[in-house]
């Protein structure tokens, strides 16, 4: 009896010892990020929302996070896993990570997002401009992925191509970004990032000289006649090899699954633009080259790699080219796939608005639109994005 | 809140258990302290819940004062006991039977019925409701004083650690603690442990078994629309619904006993390795046992007269087994899972099962099939599914029996579900018992090994804790 009293004395003054200053420090350090969240609580808001913000915060961000995720991923990895937190996060064979589904069914209501493009399509149109949906792809390639056949993999390849049908039906223009980039040059298995939900930064580029090339080709809009800005001759492009984890990365923890190549291209001639954005209901402003104004070092710096093109998405952002004031005006409504691709663009047109629905408040479509002429309205998002709030628009 | 999440563990716990023992020079204050930290907890969620649990309170407090001095007068309380028992009654049936009722009036006569669906039960309300009872018929049947107290009272209905998972209480086992205790620092160190082993029983083997079972018998409801249940497939998500609610029910039980000891409340055990029973009425005296004698005490006995007939016996088992099923879940699954028990109990007694010569292996093997088959009906949730769901474990729906995602799912998950198998026995008594008696070599290794094996538990609950609920991109806020 004796040694089991001893045995649980020990262990209980070093749970109190551990909790008690754990708790302590935790708290310390957590302490900027609840008075931050419980700020941006919309005015107004009730005691119900400041408990679920301090919960959610309690809950999802503790000292030493990175640490315990990397143990986690490292369990994982040692047990030979293919799945992390309960099939959130499968890997296949190649180890490329993607999300896990049980429950494949179509869940978007893509014809009636078709639909309200199709009435922002005539909306635009009556304003002299068009409508170009851009999908980005899907984590799920049946062409390139190899997941062991009991796997629940999240095909979303059937939204993109239910929508693309409806969009066809509503006589709405689109590229296909998974034809764009089988046409290009680029590998397979570099259109996406085995750590990330994102595309390369190297596919969007692809996509980039795609649009480009449809926007010469369909609507005689010649942005590049020279081919000077597409030619990949003209960017720097830098390699940091296994240096980049992305948001499934970062989830399951690095061990589990492993790090990315990550391939930085930027302009490599003169560039000048002014960037405003929104970030918690405050705009700010920065004026620089493409590196200074679009390229967001402290991003980069924390390992948000792909972020760091024109610093992810906000609920609104505007980016004037100083040195190209006549070129054409553009409007995105995205999510933040398509962020490189708005950024290589950046040079080619005189002002580039961007509007990101799922990032938070942002400014009524319909009522933006007429404020302001636009050439084109492209309308980009990823498969698993397509819900009512992101086409929260023309819903009549 | 939940026991098993980051903030009970690093913000609400060491806050309610520091300052409690800042208050150790004054029991008043420490119970006004635990009644406080109780509420916060309850209404952490949903503040507005807070308004039932107080005037839950309120109520049975003042019918409390009521029953007593009718009884102190000699004057018949039993009105006044049948209108506080039905005071309890009344919320429970508009929360938890109401909303199932209205659906299945409203598909009897195909109406569209969600009025009472869009209101919440509040968390324990069976608990809270089980517990005032006992507090009512106590006082009623003169087996305790009233405790003059408001606060001890509301701390015996409101206590945090017993909200969301009990052990149910008899207000007569507990009255005496709440008045006056006195914790040690043995009873502080093996609370600690508790505490932990019940977190990591919930955290490591309930919750990952739950989403196993979740997920083969929502395949199973779609029938087939997604992809067929084979029965090997069904069998894995019911050895997995059958290790998530033991070791769910007996970890919240551990932590619910673990936290009674750190503030110094000794409750009765709750659970007893009920899988390793060697009968069905072995099994009901080792699973949940605090809700076996909540009934025994409050339905059977007053059921029951003196000298009754076994005929009479027979009948109470069955209204209590009935009233058992009710309370756990309103639906017809949940009245058949009464009468299954029902059946096999009687059945026992009826043939003495206990005296029967059998070999212990069988028995188990019994035990386990009663056992598995009585989850179905309690997981299902309603006849159809029930009936598509044995379907598929026995192979009546033609789905066959090999599964490629049951394959998947024990490659994936063996480590927990041999973790729940063997904890799901009394593996570790039976080893801490070994060296107790032999007091050699091993045991002190193992008085040395024990807290670094808890440490370990503790810092793997926390680890999948924070993989269940991190996001990474929150801290990028202070960017």
């Amino acid at each position: 009896m004796k040694f089991s009293r001893r045995a649980r004395g020990a262990f209980a003054t070093l749970f109190i010892t551990v909790t008690a200053v754990f708790s302590v420090f935790n708290f310390a350090t957590r302490l900027p990020l609840f008075q931050i969240k419980l700020g941006q609580l919309p005015a107004g808001s009730g005691l119900n929302d400041m408990l679920g913000t301090v919960d959610y915060i309690a809950n999802g961000s503790v000292l030493g996070e990175n640490g315990l995720i990397y143990a986690h991923s490292l369990l994982q990895a040692l047990l030979g896993k293919r799945e992390s937190g309960g099939f959130e996060i499968i890997k296949d064979n190649n180890g490329e990570l993607g999300y896990g589904n049980f429950y494949p069914v179509l869940t978007a209501n893509t014809e009636e997002y078709a639909l309200r493009m199709r009435r922002l399509r005539d909306y635009v149109r009556g304003r002299g401009g068009e409508v170009v949906f851009i999908n980005a792809i899907d984590l799920f390639s049946r062409n390139h992925s190899s997941y062991a056949a009991d796997l629940p993999v999240n095909d979303l390849n059937t939204i993109s191509n239910a929508m693309l049908y409806y969009l066809q039906g509503y006589e709405v223009d689109y590229l296909d970004s998974r034809r764009a980039l089988k046409e290009s040059s680029l590998e397979p298995g570099r259109y996406r990032y085995k750590t990330d939900i994102h595309w390369t930064v190297e596919a969007c580029f692809e996509v980039f000289a795609s649009l480009v090339g449809k926007l010469s080709g369909d609507y005689g809009l010649n942005l590049d006649p020279d081919l000077y800005y597409t030619d990949p001759g003209n960017y720097r492009q830098s390699v940091f090899p296994q240096s980049y984890a992305g948001i499934l990365g970062r989830r399951a923890g690095t061990p589990f699954s492993g790090m990315d190549d990550f391939l930085l291209i930027e302009p490599d001639f003169q560039t000048k633009f002014t960037l405003n954005y929104l970030r918690d209901n405050v705009e700010y402003s920065v004026t620089g080259d493409w590196g200074e104004a679009l390229f967001n070092h402290s991003y980069w710096d924390n390992g948000y790699l792909y972020a760091s093109y024109l610093g992810g998405q906000t609920p609104w952002k505007r980016i004037t080219n100083e040195l190209a004031q006549t070129g054409p005006r553009f409007l995105f409504v995205c999510d933040s796939f398509v962020m490189p691709v708005v950024a290589f663009l950046a040079p080619m047109a005189s002002e580039i608005h961007v509007i990101c629905p799922l990032a938070g408040r942002s400014p009524d479509l319909e009522q933006y639109v007429s404020e302001h002429n636009f050439d084109f309205v492209f309308v980009e998002y990823y498969p698993g994005n397509m819900s009512g709030e992101a086409f929260d628009f023309f819903i009549r | 809140m939940l026991y098993s999440s980051l903030i009970f563990i690093f913000y609400f716990f060491p806050v309610a258990a520091g300052v409690y023992y800042l208050l150790r020079f004054s029991g008043r204050l420490q119970n006004i302290w635990l009644l406080t930290a109780s509420i916060l907890f309850y209404a952490w969620g949903r503040p507005v819940q807070a308004i039932f649990l107080l005037a839950s309170i309120a109520v049975n407090y003042g019918m409390g004062v009521i029953i007593d001095r009718l009884q102190k007068k000699e004057a018949s309380a039993k009105p006044a006991l049948a209108a506080a028992c039905a005071l309890n009654l009344i919320p429970l049936f508009i929360f938890n039977y109401l909303p199932p009722l209205a659906r299945g009036a409203g598909s009897w006569f195909y109406l569209n019925i969600t009025a009472f669906s869009s209101i919440p039960a509040p968390p324990g309300i069976v608990l809270i409701t089980l517990h005032s009872i006992s507090y009512l018929v106590d006082i009623y049947r003169q087996d305790v004083e009233m405790d003059k107290n408001p606060v001890n009272f509301a701390l015996y209905i409101a206590f945090f650690p017993l909200l969301l998972g009990g052990p149910i209480l008899q207000y007569a086992d507990v009255v005496h603690q709440i008045a006056r205790r006195n914790a040690t620092w043995e009873d502080f160190s093996r609370g600690v442990c508790r505490f932990v082993t019940g977190l990591a029983k919930k955290v490591l083997i309930a919750d990952t078994m739950a989403l196993i079972a979740d997920h083969v018998f929502n395949l199973s409801a779609m029938s087939g629309s997604l992809t067929n249940v084979p029965a090997s497939l069904a069998l894995v998500g019911l050895i997995a619904f059958a290790l998530q609610i033991y070791h769910g029910l007996s970890g919240y039980a551990d932590m619910a006993l673990g936290l009674g000891l750190i503030f110094g409340f000794h409750y009765r055990e709750n659970f007893h390795y009920p899988y390793a029973s060697l009968s069905v009425t072995d099994f009901w005296s080792r699973w949940y046992t605090s809700l076996t004698s909540w009934f025994h005490n409050y339905v059977l006995a007053p059921l029951s007269v003196r000298n009754s007939s076994n005929d009479r016996m027979v009948r109470n088992t069955f209204i209590m087994w009935l009233l058992i099923g009710l309370t756990l879940g309103c639906d017809w699954t949940f009245l058949l899972w009464g009468i299954w028990n029902f059946t096999f109990l009687t059945f026992e007694r009826v043939i003495e099962f206990e005296n029967i010569n059998i070999p212990r292996i069988l028995r188990r093997v019994y035990v386990l099939a009663f056992m598995l088959t009585g989850w179905i009906f309690f997981r299902t949730g309603d006849l159809y599914q029930l009936s598509v769901f044995a379907g598929n474990l026995f192979g009546r729906n033609g789905n066959g029996f090999s599964s490629d995602i049951a394959l998947m799912l024990i490659r994936e998950y063996w480590v927990i579900f041999l973790a729940g198998i063997v904890f799901s026995a009394p593996a570790v008594p039976s080893l801490e018992a070994t060296l107790l008696v032999k007091q050699n070599a091993s045991a002190k290794a193992y008085s040395v090994i024990y807290p670094l094996l808890m440490a370990a538990l503790l810092l793997l609950v926390v680890i999948f804790l924070i993989r269940s609920s991190y996001d990474p991109f929150l801290a990028s806020s202070l960017l």
